[in-house]
């Protein structure tokens, strides 16, 4: 692959003392959408964490770069404006705080990163009111404070009107069908479907096929003990689903 | 051997002895009032940490001098100062001014005031022959020797009356500004009736120069009469170096309400306190704080609510945002009378220490003499949201940014929490831009 968008190259991270990611890789091209499969403790939301830049993981070895960029050394919010974005498992409820100022100081302020200029608020309202009209959000649920009251299904489906009005190069969904009936599964896969696109790559991370039978990924791996053990096509996830887990938690013991 | 008697009197305190002995001789009621105050402080000293009700805040240690009574503002300073502090075109159109503690009528837009709402100069006041005497109706009885200081040296202040029935539509401001150059003591005393039925706003605004150790105290006497309702806003920003001591106090009717709310930015000592007294039944208080402070600030909040009859409620929100190596101190006191019956008292106090030699101090007391009744207090004190920081970053919001929002959205609350959206809203925008202009200086 010549085009990667994102590189990780054997990738430590820890918490506190304890190592939860053992010398991880994995390549996304523009245009992919990859799935990290794995069970509980494997490092999944490790791994997400760590993409965004959350400091309460510290890498101790590796690489992550996004178009060639070390994204290591950039704090979240620079991490945001060079393109990557991060579904929360929990999206965070922000009392006080109302989902259109949020959102709005969100894209300010990434476009003020990128030296691009600032969307009139008409534009912005156009945008945000268009993408939310797709995932069912109502102009009330605008008006609230973000996440706050929301229900499951609302809270993902907020995270991915972010998505949708961010436009980020890299889609990090972390377990973002948990939590969720199949109607809302449908409606959260549906506007994740819809930002597909040649420039854009996605990492899906889940626990379940499930979510993998609405997002068709186009390569799965399997993350076990810190590591990448296992990568193939759509059918891995099959396999996985009805096999489990076991053997590859013995890989990567070895 | 008494330590009353072994106490040594700090310069401040000197100073006080031989202002109180200076003031004006003569019989009358006036001049009795103001001695006696003024005698009251000198017996007790400046309050210290060993009287209870300044345990936090020692004014005995922060006067170093008592400033000179602050001279007449030169008037093109004090239109000035008026120009700069002055934000609320669209708010309120009406304003009493006073610079340097003296009423300013020139700076003052009274025009349509009158007919439903009655202003004087509490100095022209008790200078007319056979006046009574407005101040001191409700406070005779309080001791609180801050209060007592302003009986003592009060310059001048407004006298309000609204008359029964009126609903003022805008609210009418309050402007007390400092000129100065060197510390001056500026004294205002104010009182507010507010007749049965009415319905009067106020926004209440204290400022002044920044670098300059003046000494401000204001107090308020407000009445409010049955089936009254008084929404109460203050903003206080004084300058950076300032003492600022503010005193309510308060007596609702039956079947009244008050909404007062507090937001405190400035000062390098603050001491925001509050009498209050319900003396019918079926009314109602909420009291609202946003304090903003960072530095080495100082800034009090001392409530004490006396439900004297039964079915009143009151409720209170202290919320402080502390910086740097700033200290908060929350002081709230809940009294209920023995026949009381039915009182719904609340009390919360919340801070957000952004600093790391910050410090919020709560002192709740609930002194219950009723049986049936509801009464409660709470109090939490943390950093900002760790993980709502994140989450916020992960979108592309700065840190700065993001916490100058979650500040915001935590003051906000309480600063909504008026009732008034008109109001609310014009100081929200003020601690915005405080937010914006203090930057990442809260992390």
């Amino acid at each position: 692959m010549t085009n990667a968008l994102l590189e990780v190259r054997n990738l430590h991270a820890s918490v506190g003392e304890r190592e939860i990611l053992h010398g991880l890789n994995l390549t996304i091209g523009a245009g992919e959408v990859h799935a990290v499969m794995g069970p509980n403790g494997s490092g999944k939301s490790t791994l997400s964490h760590v993409l965004a830049g959350r400091d309460d993981y510290e890498v101790t070895e590796g690489s992550i770069t996004l178009d060639g960029q070390d994204l290591l050394e950039l704090e979240p919010e620079e991490r945001a404006a060079a393109g990557v974005f991060l579904a929360l498992q929990y999206p965070v409820e922000i009392p006080g705080v109302a989902n259109m100022t949020f959102l709005k100081a969100a894209l300010t302020a990434q476009r003020k990163a990128r030296g691009e200029p600032d969307l009139s608020t008409a534009d912005f309202m156009k945008r945000v009111r268009a993408e939310a009209d797709k995932l069912g959000i109502s102009p009330e649920m605008l008006k609230r404070p973000v996440n706050v009251g929301f229900s499951g299904g609302e809270k993902k489906r907020n995270e991915i009107l972010q998505m949708a009005v961010l436009s980020p190069r890299l889609c990090v969904l972390d377990e973002t069908d948990s939590g969720l009936d199949i109607d809302a599964l449908r409606i959260v896969a549906d506007g994740v479907n819809a930002l597909r696109s040649p420039e854009r790559g996605m990492l899906v991370i889940t626990h379940y096929q499930r979510l993998l039978d609405l997002i068709v990924p186009d390569v799965v791996h399997v993350l076990a003990g810190g590591k990448i053990v296992k990568t193939g096509g759509p059918g891995l996830a099959l396999e996985l689903e009805e096999r489990g887990y076991a053997e590859y938690l013995g890989a990567a013991a070895a | 051997m008494n330590a009353e008697m072994r106490r040594r009197l700090t310069a401040a305190e000197e100073d006080l002895a031989s202002r109180v002995a200076a003031l004006p001789e003569g019989a009358d009621r006036l001049g009795d009032q103001r001695r006696a105050a003024g005698a009251s402080v000198v017996a007790t000293g400046l309050p210290s940490r060993r009287v209870e009700a300044y345990k936090y805040t020692d004014l005995r240690a922060a006067f170093g001098q008592l400033a000179p009574v602050a001279p007449p503002a030169d008037a093109t300073a004090a239109a000035a100062a008026v120009a700069a502090a002055w934000d609320w075109d669209g708010l309120a159109a009406r304003r009493i001014v006073f610079v340097n503690g003296r009423f300013e009528p020139g700076l003052s837009t009274l025009a349509s005031l009158d007919g439903a709402v009655e202003i004087a100069s509490l100095a022209e006041r008790v200078r007319l022959p056979g006046a009574d005497l407005p101040i001191g109706k409700l406070a005779g009885g309080n001791e609180d020797p801050v209060l007592a200081l302003n009986t003592a040296f009060w310059q001048d202040g407004v006298v309000i009356r609204v008359a029964p029935g009126a609903t003022v539509a805008e609210p009418i401001a309050i402007l007390s500004l400092v000129v100065a150059d060197a510390p001056v003591a500026v004294t205002t005393r104010h009182v507010v009736e507010v007749g049965a039925g009415a319905t009067v706003r106020f926004l209440e605004h204290h400022a002044g120069p920044a670098g300059i150790a003046y000494q401000a105290s204001a107090a308020i006497e407000l009445e409010i009469a049955d089936g009254a309702r008084v929404t109460w806003a203050r903003l206080q920003e004084e300058g950076a170096a300032a003492l600022h001591l503010a005193t309510l106090v308060t007596r609702l009717g039956a079947g009244s309400a008050l909404d007062r709310l507090a937001v405190n930015f400035g000062a390098a000592l603050s001491r925001d306190q509050g009498f209050v007294e319900f003396a019918g039944r079926d009314s109602r208080v909420g009291f609202e704080a946003a304090t903003h402070i960072d530095g080495r600030r100082h800034s009090d909040a001392t409530l004490v609510m006396n439900h004297a009859v039964p079915d009143c409620a009151s409720k209170e929100r202290f919320r402080s945002v502390v910086a740097d190596d700033a200290r908060s101190v929350v002081q709230g006191k809940i009294c209920v009378a023995p026949d009381a019956q039915r009182t719904d008292g609340r009390m919360m106090a919340q801070a957000i220490l952004t600093g790391d030699g910050a410090e919020a101090i709560n002192k709740p007391e609930l002194e219950i003499f009723a049986d049936d009744v509801q009464c409660g207090h709470g109090a939490t004190s943390g950093r900002l949201d760790e993980t709502a920081l994140f989450y916020m970053r992960t979108r592309g919001i700065p840190k700065a940014v993001a916490e100058a929002l979650l500040l915001e959205a935590f003051l906000a609350e309480a600063i909504e929490g008026l009732g008034d959206e008109a109001i609310s809203e014009a100081l929200t925008g003020r601690l915005r831009a405080r937010l914006a202009a203090i930057g990442g200086k809260a992390t």
